[in-house]
């Protein structure tokens, strides 16, 4: 099934979904933008201390809601020296003073008097930002070198784009999904880049370590596994986002979803489409004595 | 030979066990709980503490116009910085308007402030409330160092307002954070009065070693200076070999130290053992210390002799005079020292901002130390005297070996602590869990539903229930494996560790269908015929570069990246390191043994069929 669909597309349809896969990611995301969540967004910290009995989250919430656009948190903390409570407000964006007033007005219908305001700064902001592109690109460079050693030719080092083409999609959807750049979207992004290891690896050392049969039998075997492979996260990821109500599994494995749905183009069309051809311009033969 | 005594498969079953009791650690209560697992901010809570930092901004406009060289604007900051001793950053130069902004590490009052500008120029605007990112960014990188100094506990930090910074701590007390956190303090080291060294010149603080050198026990901690520190170094060390360099931490320059003048009679002339205070030098107004014979230093806090039951004409006017530039004072000893009188004006002149420093079981010269600040005071070794260079040592001689273990720990400590801004702790709270006991519950769920997808896309391509079995149990090991190995190294386990966990399942079951497939498949003729054995082999080739890929983008994370991608990087360097060491060999052998069964029977259905 897999080498009919090779045979039939050749090298040359099969690059063109993952490329205009790509290239719709990039448009996605340039025009629509990645939303950021607590972690990665500057806001303002609303806190109320002193307080005697334990303040309602929900009605605050409610309260909220009608006042302030964006992602909010609210928090019951307790004075480790007094005992007595406090509410933190943590929102995603930077209130005016306007909306200051009208949240102060609201929330003291609740009983809730004298906040301390303060407006922050993102906290994987400014300096992490930086730290943050380079890790991407510097474990990037640390898989070409790992490619290259292994098999020792320099075409496999274009698996190396063909895995960031996973990332550039899962934040496509992030974009479309509104799923917010947070720790645990990070944790999905960077799940990603090990898995669009795990398959080129499986399509690169069928192509290139193998001999048996011809090039295109050797990745359609390795295909068969892949989409195994590759179906059964997805599969996976995909329950634990039906049946999961948490905001951060969701935004985990929303990532993963649209990442590995893209690692099946990228991996089985993209890279093996760059091999194929690599491998029909370069036959070798080898004899078996 | 026998599944059960195969010696991969048996390493893997002991591990697992032991991992499960690490988690578990039932005799601590046999109700089963995750109690080896330090968990993070998500679920367990922790500690939130918001912290100000105390910087004073000011524009001066200087008299003299400002040269290219900004030499003019060197010698300004070199004034600010020695008079209110602190630290001092260049933030703005005008050079058409002769404007110069500067930050000073610490409140200063305006009053004071414009006293001491005088001399230059004039003192244009001042603020208290506004610190520069720089600043922000040098006391967080510290902070986080000292609170979270391998990064495992994942503590956030963000800059929050004009000067505040907000630090979200998992799995910490209030109390103990707060601890951490108000342990930290300025540091300072001078040669012979000057200022050589301050804390953001220190890059990193290494091991520390100590020796045994002819009977005695030399002490060695090296560390990286920055390179300006370096050149600072070179040139106040210069034909200084056998000076002291002298360590301050937390140096009260804002305060005025007021004694019993009595003490000075009881100052020990000489040693061993060394430092001592030795001295009081009446023209400086600081006491003087000793390294050994030859050497001695000034401890570079002013200090005041009274008469601790009457104050005469001339200690009023001296501490009048000095009540311009400091903002509280210091008493050594209690309140039993003092009479109230001289408490009462004391307390009148200082706007009640009077402390006591009482002796405790200290020797006198400690006691001193103390109260000034001063930590340490090493001598210069000839090595490095006058030379530019980053990496050097500080070395001490003791005489046993617990001590100069003692001591270099010491100077390791206060060497790592370098903030450029004083600061305050506003506010200490306790977090409860964000995702709490309803998470645990979405997590199981989760757990379940992903064992169920697994197993039916296993069974499709398998028609076999025994290789699903075999698939899901070894992982199910892995994945305690690596949480075992992951509270073992004491990380904590928050959202992006789980991240961490999910991705060595993932892979864990990618690899277990790598192997699976090799050994089912045989459409095509193979070059070389196998057997099950060396098809596994074939399997491990494409396992271990994938490995080896994941590990060393990992590693480069763990240098490279923050907080959450450190978590995330080591539990996945972990699961990948026991999935290609133990899971993976184990399951090879059981597929192995499985298919070696099945091979069997075929033949011997198909010989009894002949």
């Amino acid at each position: 099934m897999f080498l009919k669909l090779i045979r039939r597309l050749g090298w040359r349809r099969l690059l063109l979904p993952p490329l205009t896969l790509a290239s719709v990611s990039v448009l996605l995301i340039l025009l629509i933008g990645l939303p950021m969540s607590l972690e990665f967004s500057s806001g303002t910290m609303i806190s109320y201390g002193g307080l005697e009995n334990r303040p309602d989250l929900i009605s605050v919430e409610r309260l909220l809601r009608g006042i302030i656009p964006g992602e909010i948190k609210t928090e019951i903390v307790t004075d480790p020296v007094t005992g007595k409570f406090g509410l933190d407000i943590q929102t995603t964006v930077v209130i005016d003073e306007n909306t200051e007033n009208q949240l102060v007005t609201s929330l003291s219908s609740l009983g809730l008097q004298n906040p301390s305001i303060v407006p922050f700064e993102p906290a994987l902001g400014r300096t992490y930002k930086k730290q943050a592109i380079e890790a991407i690109i510097i474990a990037s460079l640390a898989i070409g070198f790992c490619m290259l050693l292994v098999y020792r030719k320099t075409i496999v080092l274009l698996t190396v784009p063909c895995i960031l083409a996973d990332l550039l999609f899962a934040l496509a959807g992030m974009c479309l999904t509104r799923t917010p750049l947070s720790l645990a979207s990070l944790a999905g992004l960077l799940l990603l880049l090990g898995y669009g290891v795990d398959t080129n690896v499986l399509l690169t050392t069928y192509a290139l370590k193998r001999f048996e049969g011809e090039p295109d039998e050797r990745v359609a075997i390795a295909m068969k596994t892949g989409f195994t492979i590759t179906s059964t996260t997805l599969l996976t990821m995909l329950a634990v986002n039906l049946f999961v109500t948490n905001a951060s599994l969701d935004q985990l494995s929303i990532v993963l979803v649209f990442g590995l749905a893209a690692d099946l183009l990228n991996t089985w069309f993209l890279n093996a489409g760059i091999l194929l051809r690599y491998l029909s311009k370069k036959k070798t033969y080898y004899v078996a004595l | 030979m026998s599944l059960y005594r195969n010696p991969r498969i048996l390493l893997l079953v002991f591990l697992t066990i032991l991992a499960l009791l690490g988690i578990w650690q039932p005799w601590n209560g046999w109700k089963f709980e995750l109690r080896g697992i330090t968990k993070g901010l998500d679920l367990a809570g922790g500690s939130r503490i918001i912290i100000r930092l105390q910087a004073t901004q000011a524009t001066v406009r200087l008299n003299r116009p400002i040269d290219p060289q900004l030499t003019s604007v060197a010698e300004f900051r070199n004034h600010l910085a020695d008079v209110l001793l602190s630290d001092v950053k260049i933030l703005d130069v005008d050079t058409t308007k002769n404007y110069i902004k500067v930050e000073i590490g610490t409140w200063v009052d305006e009053n004071i402030l414009r006293g001491i500008v005088e001399n230059f120029g004039e003192l244009h605007s001042i603020s208290k409330g506004t610190v520069s990112s720089r600043t922000m960014d040098e006391v967080i990188s510290t902070l986080l160092n000292r609170i979270d100094p391998t990064g495992l506990l994942g503590v956030q930090a963000r800059p929050a307002g004009t000067d505040l910074i907000l630090f979200e701590i998992p799995a910490m007390e209030p109390e103990k954070a707060k601890m951490l956190i108000e342990k930290e303090g300025k540091l300072e080291a001078f040669i012979e009065d000057s200022l050589v060294l301050r804390g953001a010149d220190i890059e990193i603080v290494y091991s520390v070693r100590v020796r045994e050198v002819s009977g005695m026990y030399q002490y060695e901690v090296p560390l990286r200076i920055s390179a300006e520190g370096a050149k600072r170094f070179a040139e106040s060390s210069q034909g200084k070999a056998g000076y002291p360099l002298v360590i301050y931490l937390d140096r009260p320059v804002d305060a005025l130290l007021v004694f019993d003048h009595a003490l000075i009679g009881r100052l020990p002339k000489v040693g061993p053992p060394y430092p001592l205070v030795t001295e009081y030098v009446r023209g400086r107004r600081q006491f003087q210390a000793k390294i050994d014979e030859t050497h001695s230093f000034n401890l570079l806090v002013h200090a005041v002799p009274i008469d601790p039951r009457r104050l005469d004409e001339n200690d009023v006017l001296l501490l009048q005079e000095f009540r311009k530039t400091k903002s509280r004072c210091i008493l050594l000893g209690d309140n039993s020292t003092f009479s109230s009188g001289v408490l009462e004006f004391l307390e009148n002149l200082f706007d009640n901002r009077v402390e006591f420093y009482p002796q405790g079981n200290m020797d006198i010269s400690e006691w001193i130390f103390k109260a000034c600040g001063m930590q340490s005071a090493p001598r210069i070794m000839e090595s490095i005297a006058g030379r530019e260079e980053r990496e050097v040592e500080i070395t001490g001689t003791r005489s046993t070996e617990s001590e100069a273990t003692r001591e270099a720990n010491d100077l390791k400590n206060i060497l790592s602590q370098r903030l450029t801004a004083k600061t305050a702790i506003t506010s200490t709270s306790f977090i409860p869990p964000r995702l709490g006991q309803e998470f645990s519950e979405e997590v199981q769920r989760a757990a379940l539903a992903a064992v169920i997808a697994i197993s039916v896309v296993l069974f499709v391509r398998y028609r076999d229930p025994n290789i699903v079995f075999l698939i899901l149990a070894t992982m199910g090991c892995e994945v305690v494996l690596t949480i075992g190995a992951a509270s073992a190294v004491r990380q904590t386990i928050g959202m992006a560790e789980i991240g961490g966990i999910l991705a060595v399942i993932g892979t864990g079951v990618e690899h277990q269908i790598i192997i699976t497939d090799e050994v089912v498949r045989g459409k095509i003729q193979e070059y070389r015929p196998r057997g099950i054995r060396g098809r596994i082999g074939r399997a491990f080739l494409t396992i271990l570069t994938a490995a080896l890929t994941t590990v060393a983008a990992m590693i480069m994370l763990f240098f490279v990246g923050f907080g959450a991608m450190k978590g995330f990087a080591i539990v996945t360097i972990l699961g990948v390191l026991i999935a290609v060491v133990i899971t993976r060999p184990a399951y090879g052998e059981i597929i192995n043994e499985v298919f070696r069964r099945r091979l069997e029977r075929l033949q011997q259905a198909q010989s009894s069929h002949h």
